[in-house]
């Protein structure tokens, strides 16, 4: 497979499969037009190197696939420094809460490797159900807040 | 944060502004060119040729948002051994360029007031 089909392999991999076809094959006129059009310029095959300029200069596959797909961000910029606060303030809450219990446990003589182990998976299980819900407010927050224009 | 630094990062900064005030007329121009019946290169040949330069990683996915608007129509034709995506305005495309570019010189006439400072 050709550096180029390989590029457009991985662009394709990421767009909708009712758009992939259609997409894939006027980016594969394109890119082949711009190769034939730097070996008639140069005379001569390009290299790896230069088809691979090629590529670079048209985009990485991802971003170049992201563009066709351009709809609403999960959390917009302006909501995603606050996003970030209170996932922070909310992680920080599970881990001290988890961190009390392991002391309090300690101090009523419980095993120390079972204690351990129970606290690691509720960490966990309640670091995922603080993440879900602080992203899930904030995309709900990011939808019905409305945006001023400009 | 040192001086080189400092002005790395204003000259990184204004380079961004400058990238959104182009992005904001990259639209109108493509609607510009496409009042006549174009392939993608031709489109960006002509918005190269009026000192609009857009990567092609950039173009066609604009091209094909603007057709999933109802802004053009496409059709695949064959231009010597290769099938190629050929775009041109629709009515709604051709409206609402119409109206792209009276809000365009209102606002430039209002910029270009602002810039002069002259009192209203």
């Amino acid at each position: 497979m050709s550096m180029i089909e390989r590029y457009l392999k991985r662009l394709g991999f990421w767009l909708p499969v009712g758009k992939r076809r259609e997409i894939v094959m006027e980016l594969r006129g394109v890119l082949l037009d711009r190769v034939e059009a730097a070996e008639a310029a140069q005379g001569r095959a390009l290299t790896e190197a230069e088809t691979r300029r090629i590529l670079d200069e048209f985009g990485p596959a991802m971003l170049v696939a992201a563009r066709y797909l351009q709809g609403p961000p999960v959390i917009s910029g302006m909501l995603a420094f606050i996003y970030w606060r209170v996932l922070a303030i909310a992680f920080t809450a599970i881990v001290t809460v988890q961190l009390i219990l392991i002391g309090v446990h300690i101090t009523s003589g419980s095993g120390f490797g079972p204690l351990l182990r129970d606290a690691a998976n509720r960490t966990l299980i309640g670091l995922l159900l603080g993440f879900f819900c602080v992203t899930a407010s904030f995309m709900i927050i990011e939808r019905c807040g409305g945006r001023r224009p400009g | 944060m040192s001086d080189a630094a400092t002005a790395r990062f204003k000259r990184g900064a204004a380079e961004a502004l400058r990238q959104e005030l182009r992005r904001g007329t990259l639209v109108l121009a493509a609607l510009a060119v496409l009042r006549e019946e174009r392939n993608g290169t031709a489109v960006r040949e002509a918005l190269a040729a009026g000192g609009v330069d857009i990567e092609d990683g950039a173009l066609y996915p604009m091209l094909r948002r603007l057709e999933e608007q109802g802004m053009l129509t496409s059709e695949w034709r064959l231009e010597g051994s290769r099938n190629k995506r050929f775009y041109i305005l629709t009515e709604l495309g051709a409206s609402t360029y119409a109206s792209l570019v009276d809000e365009w010189q209102r606002q430039t006439a209002g910029l270009q007031h602002l810039i002069r400072k002259v009192e209203p």
